[in-house]
């Protein structure tokens, strides 16, 4: 049985949930959870309505929850928003400094830099476009390019690493 | 009357085309690229032909291909949408030669209001002043910037065969006008095939107003009042509405009768915009004609009754404009909003993906012109608006209330959206009071974030799934004390209604 995570990515920051209580449904009763998140305790009934729709009673109010899993991630949708959590257990370790990825699926326009190319923090790397919008990658850090994994015309996806930058020391080592 | 129609287009604007097709009794073709073989355009024709090409874009763009393709299948008529080959000079012409009709104005009404400078020229031959700016294509650098200086900065860096934001930059200071000239340049050659670039003076607290005009064959031109919309994100519109919150009877007269000038001196064919900046003091000038069914048009439909797209199709085979002037009234107010999939907490970045639940609004004074469903893949290839959402009520406060009531019950889950953003828009006093102009994102959004109500709602919802899938909830952390023995959680929850109002 897989455990709830405790720590996950929504809205563009961490949050830290705890459940301290949980009661499972019953024939009569909803589901009641008591839970932490962000060092606030809130307390909820859940009524499951089906193909993951929730209605749910929070601190007195009761809101129309959707949720739909996407892969590891999840979608959560109410009254006009929806965010998108991310288990922070089910992702990689976060991505180690010098990797240069896309946050979302596009087509290489343009490479900047060649291998072993001496490049400075905020340099640009590499030209993506999206759904008609163009986007610069930057170099995360001082150093030496040394990987380019990707080419003009090249569709990718999103964490694909397009290229990778190390400190001098070990571009010395390579 | 034509009896089938080829619409070269995708997503929302050829499923709305569609829709009124078949009020008319026409029959419908799509035509669709091999990333679209899914799409809800495809399914909501009677008929569908794929368009080969490497590159997504490619089939969408080929004239030669979109003229077979109408050929094939037997169409009369080939409606082109907005944004790819809407504006074609050469769509227009290939229909010509082959014998099918372009549903929108003639290939030299095109290239002129194309051509952003002709114009420009064209507006101040007609006694409407263009915005401050340069009527003539800046060869050197040396020029432009002398021509700067004499404008002042801010400036626009415009492309004279721009559009939807492309080939702009916007200029602070004159340091950066050699690298905005270059980007701009470089943009327009790589989208319209065209360098030439001009300048026009940035104007801050302006409001963005366009006016409907529709024109028969024989010249006969009537408008169809204004749309307001100067909300927007990187010089593309997401709120729009009408009538404009600050015109009055006097200067809504006047601005109405200066597009038919403009339009008349173009003459002009079929649906067309003519776009005005509008300044506090209600000075106006023209900016730009828009040869197309605009993305906005459904304020328009909503405020007069009159479906465009229908006029489109009548203009275009010949029937004369069966509305006089005088039958076109205004009713109430219109808004609508525009959908993206984009994430506004991540400057609108586009956020392709694969649309799990869409659930639109309903009940009164909604419509929701929507190009995706459950399953839809949003792909990377294309401009990600997703759908319209458009409401009409009695003034502009029930519009308002009306658009964010229907906004809560949209549910579109996926890809990221700025249904919230939009909902705090129509909500805000900023936005209640009129103050639409061009930078209002800018004056009154820049730092918005999501509700962190809303995330612990959604935790908890997420929470509610997991534990009931069977998840474990880890013990509590050594911090996590509180909430003891003596307090019994449930006996206070049960004291909630279920399903009511709080």
């Amino acid at each position: 049985m897989r455990d709830v995570p405790r720590v996950v990515l929504a809205d563009g920051g961490e949050h830290r949930l705890e459940v301290l209580d949980y009661r499972p449904a019953g024939a009569d009763r909803p589901a009641g959870i008591r839970a932490r998140i962000d060092g606030r305790q809130l307390l909820a009934e859940a009524r499951a309505l089906g193909e993951g729709r929730w209605l749910l009673s929070v601190e007195g109010r009761t809101v129309l929850v959707r949720v739909a899993a996407c892969g590891h991630d999840c979608w959560v949708g109410q009254g006009g928003s929806a965010v998108l959590i991310r288990p922070q257990a089910a992702r990689p370790a976060s991505a180690p400094p010098g990797e240069v990825t896309p946050s979302m699926p596009a087509v290489v326009v343009k490479v900047l830099v060649g291998e072993g190319q001496r490049v400075q923090r905020g340099q640009a790397l590499v030209v993506i476009t999206a759904m008609k919008m163009e986007t610069t990658l930057v170099s995360p850090r001082d150093g030496v390019v040394a990987a380019v994994k990707v080419a003009a015309g090249d569709k990718v996806v999103a964490g694909q690493v397009l290229c990778e930058v190390v400190a001098e020391e070990e571009a010395d080592e390579l | 009357m034509f009896s089938r129609i080829l619409v070269a287009n995708r997503g929302e604007i050829a499923v709305r085309i569609f829709r009124t097709c078949r009020e008319l009794g026409i029959a419908t073709v799509a035509v669709y690229s091999p990333a679209d073989r899914d799409a809800l355009h495809v399914q909501q024709a009677d008929q569908a032909l794929a368009l080969a090409g490497s590159a997504p874009e490619d089939g969408y763009l080929d004239v030669e291909q979109i003229v077979v393709a109408a050929r094939d299948s037997g169409a009369q008529a080939i409606h082109p949408g907005y944004g790819f080959l809407a504006e074609s000079a050469r769509l227009a012409g290939a229909c010509r030669q082959a014998g099918l009709v372009f549903i929108g104005p003639p290939a030299r009404v095109l290239e002129l209001a194309g051509d952003k400078l002709a114009a420009r020229r064209l507006a101040r031959e007609a006694g409407v002043p263009p915005t401050a700016g340069t009527d003539q294509p800046l060869a050197d650098l040396a020029a432009l910037r002398r021509q700067a200086s004499r404008l002042g900065y801010p400036l626009l860096v415009k492309a004279a065969a721009g559009g939807g934001g492309k080939g702009m930059r916007r200029v602070d200071e004159e340091r950066q006008l050699e690298q905005a000239l270059q980007m701009a340049a470089g943009e327009a050659r790589a989208a319209f095939g065209d360098e030439r670039l001009f300048l026009e003076r940035y104007r801050q607290r302006v409001h963005h107003v366009e006016v409907q005009i529709l024109a028969d064959d024989s010249g006969r031109l009537v408008h169809l009042f204004e749309r307001e919309c100067s909300i927007q994100r990187r010089h593309q519109k997401i709120i729009e509405e009408a009538p404009a919150p600050l015109l009055d009877d006097d200067l809504r007269q006047q601005l109405c009768s200066d597009a038919l000038a403009v339009a008349r001196a173009a003459g002009y064919r079929n649906a067309g915009t003519v776009e005005f900046l509008v300044d506090e003091e209600g000075n106006y000038s023209f900016m730009e004609i828009n040869a197309r069914l605009q993305v906005e048009h459904p304020v328009t439909e909503l405020l007069t009754g009159i479906d465009l797209v229908e006029q489109q199709i009548r203009l275009a085979a010949g029937e004369p404009l069966s509305l006089a002037q005088e039958d076109i009234g205004r009713r109430g107010h219109a808004l609508e909003c525009r959908i993206y999939a984009e994430d506004p907490t991540r400057d609108f970045l586009p956020s392709p993906g694969t649309i799990s639940v869409c659930e639109a609004p309903a009940g009164p004074g909604i419509r929701f012109d929507s190009g995706v469903g459950a399953g839809s893949v949003v792909p990377v290839d294309y401009d990600p608006i997703l759908a319209k959402l458009i409401v009409h009520a009695g003034d502009r406060p029930r519009a308002a209330a009306r658009l964010a009531r229907a906004l809560d019950e949209t549910c579109i889950l996926g890809v990221s959206t700025p249904l919230e953003l939009l909902g705090d828009i129509v909500r805000s006093p900023q936005f209640l009071d009129g103050d639409t102009t061009t930078d209002f994102l800018e004056r009154h959004f820049a730092d918005w974030r999501p509700s962190p109500r809303r995330l612990q709602v959604a935790l908890l919802g997420w929470l509610a799934e997991r534990l009931a899938g069977g998840e474990t909830p880890l013990p509590p952390g050594g911090d996590a004390g509180s909430g003891g023995a003596g307090d019994d959680p449930w006996r206070r929850l049960r004291r909630f209604r279920m399903g009511g109002r709080s």
